[in-house]
């Protein structure tokens, strides 16, 4: 193997390597050229100003590492600092550009289609002095709910001139179905009708209640010198009239009594006036207005029954139109200058409420003479609403 | 070395031939806007959008751009800045870095008085509730810039870093502090934010962040920013009013009155030309109308009644200096229903 070196493949290839290797041998790593020159060269002047350069850059010109370690503990935190920064920004203008969050009063309104309607339709009772009573004389409508009716057309930004009230029966409050002066249906945008708030009439069709604008209870009215009454039990197997399709009709059902059902409250009083009824049974703030019309003739009775009657306005299944009324209520709730709820109450039922006593002297109790609380409504903005730090 | 060399003379080259693009394309964005405005204010409809192209001046139009949108002017300014700021104190080799990223290369070119300009801009147009993060970007500003040019003299670059964001932020916080509460109590959240975080942060924003991370932190968010700011701008464009929101009392012969509300157009001899909410089109005889009214915009900015010391949360410097007339009741008319009823 060792002989035929010279001329054969193998040694081509091995002389090959051998070339590369020397070549590789040759290559000289030199060291970088000096830029500065010799010193030697240098006279005594330029010696003084190297050396002040030298120092110079000793002072001022530190490496990299030393200027960028430059509160680099503080670094990781920067970086938060910067991601909290970035976060905020991205959510800020999600906010500020797809809107998200409660609507505003603008979006409920445009919802609720307030802003089409020419007028405001609203039903309302007709014959109930104190809470909704139209004068069949002139025409004037007068009342608690009617003013609790005007504050809200106001925020809704009808003027008076717009608002039509018609009067609507019992058990046409859930169609929201009321009747003109000629008897034609009149389909009205909300009820403001002494229309308690409860479960079943929830879960109607066509029946959104608001927050509760006005609590009260429910009493009886006698004619004058009747004995002594304190529930409707003393009533077994007399008559009392009471309003069909109402709350106080459950309860004077469970009570025993003979029940009287009337579309109205006016022919109730009537049916009491002419002995066929043995007394009448509703809410107190309606039964409140006849009392101190007739103080001499009928007996108004605390009953003791602890149910609250909580009074709503239905908005039928518009629910933009509930978020309006709701804001309209908590506007008169809680803002201190808004004081349009006081003034419907010191108006209409506080003169009633001193005449509502019954024979023994004690007041009967018509509603509570503070509005109802009623929570924020879910709105993007409360333009009046005053800071209380 | 070659190698090196050669990426060193490309990249800028590069990046001016992408600068020049950027160049042209900018001017051409007002007008695609302008134009996309009037179509979507049209509702698509061709010969209504010709029919507004032909009334509505352009001054008009560009007078509602530069209302809407001047806030944002100094916005991309001072978020370049500090962005960029951060990238170069952050990166070993400023000039590495200003290669790279036309961030870093902005904020290093960025004269000194297009800042100066930008925070003055700002400080009169922008709402209150954001001059604490106003605040915050010129601290963070001042302390990058001396950072970046004196990195040696440490004392003057901690009293400017660390000393000076601390003190302005507390004497901030201490400013707005009763804002925060009143927002705080009302349950605006946001506001409350916007109000006390910015002071908090900005000794932060004053140096150097990890440098690995810097580019991921500062380079790629804004090139997000600048991804999206075209689609934003657009969105805010497109709801900022162009045309005189109004309502009209018509009556026709005997018929009771009616009111048209929408969007003025134009009134010429002959007929009032108005544009309805729903995009339609209505040309009404000058005979037939009976008043006409300007109406407030129906979705107002959000007027919040949270004020520091006074000064509403939502109001510019601008915007409260300058006299305003205060809307204070609704016309029936913009709301469809005539002046007089009955």
């Amino acid at each position: 193997m060792g002989a035929p070196r010279r001329d054969g493949g193998p040694v081509s290839t091995m002389d090959d390597d051998s070339e590369r290797a020397a070549v590789r041998k040759v290559v000289v790593r030199r060291p970088p050229r000096q830029r500065t020159a010799p010193r030697r060269s240098l006279g005594a002047r330029e010696k003084r100003g190297e050396r002040a350069l030298t120092r110079l850059r000793r002072t001022f010109g530190r490496p990299d590492e030393v200027v960028r370690t430059w509160g680099a503990s503080l670094a990781p935190w920067r970086l938060a600092a910067l991601g909290v920064v970035i976060a905020l920004v991205i959510g800020f203008s999600w906010v500020q550009l797809f809107r998200v969050g409660p609507p505003s009063i603008e979006d409920l309104r445009r919802e609720a289609g307030v802003d089409e309607w020419r007028i405001l339709p609203i039903g309302v009772k007709d014959d109930q002095p104190g809470v909704a009573y139209r004068d069949p004389r002139d025409g004037r409508w007068s009342g608690f709910d009617i003013d609790v009716a005007y504050m809200i057309a106001e925020d809704l930004g009808f003027r008076r001139e717009e608002v039509r009230f018609f009067g609507i029966e019992s058990e046409d409050r859930a169609r929201m179905e009321a009747t003109d002066l000629d008897g034609k249906p009149a389909p009205v945008k909300m009820v403001i009708a002494s229309y308690s708030i409860n479960k079943d009439r929830e879960d109607m069709p066509n029946v959104m209640f608001s927050q509760s604008y006005l609590h009260t209870e429910q009493s009886v009215i006698t004619l004058k010198g009747h004995d002594k009454v304190a529930s409707l039990e003393e009533f077994k197997d007399k008559t009392v009239c009471t309003l069909s399709a109402s709350t106080s009709a459950a309860t004077a059902q469970s009570s025993g009594a003979v029940i009287m059902r009337r579309n109205r409250v006016s022919e109730c009083f009537a049916e009491l006036d002419s002995g066929r009824a043995d007394a009448v049974s509703t809410d107190a703030a309606i039964l409140g207005g006849f009392k101190a019309l007739h103080a001499d003739r009928y007996d108004h009775w605390d009953l003791g029954d602890d149910k609250t009657e909580a009074w709503g306005v239905s908005v039928g299944a518009n629910e933009a139109l509930r978020d309006l009324v709701n804001l309209t209520l908590y506007r008169s709730y809680a803002d201190p200058k808004d004081s349009r709820w006081e003034q419907a109450y010191e108006k209409n039922i506080a003169p009633e409420a001193v005449l509502n006593v019954d024979p023994e002297g004690k007041p009967v109790a018509l509603a509570r003479p503070q509005q109802p609380v009623t929570p924020r409504p879910d709105v993007r903005e409360l333009p009046w609403e005053d800071i209380t730090p | 070395m070659t190698g090196v060399q050669v990426v060193v003379d490309r990249r800028p080259r590069l990046r001016r031939a992408q600068l020049n693009w950027l160049l042209t394309a900018l001017p051409a964005f007002p007008l695609v806007l302008l134009v996309l405005r009037l179509w979507y204010l049209s509702r698509q409809d061709l010969p209504t959008m010709l029919l507004l192209v032909q009334y509505i001046s352009p001054l008009g139009m560009i007078s509602a751009l530069v209302i809407t949108l001047i806030w944002t002017v100094p916005a991309v300014v001072l978020v370049l800045r500090t962005l960029g700021g951060i990238l170069l104190v952050s990166s070993a080799d400023p000039d590495a870095a200003a290669r790279r990223s036309l961030l870093a290369l902005t904020a290093l070119r960025m004269p000194d008085w297009v800042v100066l300009l930008a925070v003055g801009l700002a400080g009169f147009t922008w709402q209150m509730r954001m001059l604490p993060t106003l605040v915050m970007l010129v601290l963070a500003i001042l302390g990058l810039t001396a950072v970046q040019r004196y990195p040696h003299e440490r004392r003057m670059v901690f009293v400017v870093t660390i000393v000076v964001p601390v003190v302005v932020g507390v004497l901030t916080l201490l400013w707005v502090w009763p804002g925060i509460r009143a927002a705080l109590s009302v349950g605006q959240v946001g506001t409350a934010v916007l109000l006390g975080v910015p002071p908090l942060l900005a000794w932060l924003l004053t140096g150097p962040v990890p440098p690995r991370a810097a580019r991921l932190a500062t380079h790629w968010p804004a090139v997000g920013a600048a991804l999206v700011a075209p689609f934003v701008v657009g969105v805010v464009f497109l709801r900022a009013p162009v045309l005189p929101n109004s309502a009209v009392e018509i009556r026709q012969g005997t018929a009771p009155v009616q009111v048209i509300r929408g969007q003025l157009i134009t009134v010429d001899d002959t007929t009032t030309t108005m544009l309805q909410r729903g995009g339609e089109v209505v040309f009404v005889p000058n005979a037939q109308v009976l008043s006409k009214t300007l109406c407030p915009e129906p979705v107002r900015p959000q007027q919040s009644r949270v004020t520091v010391r006074g000064w509403a949360v939502d109001q510019s410097a601008l915007g409260w200096a300058a006299q305003t007339r205060p809307v204070t009741g609704v016309d029936p008319r913009c709301l469809g229903r005539p002046l007089n009823p009955r």
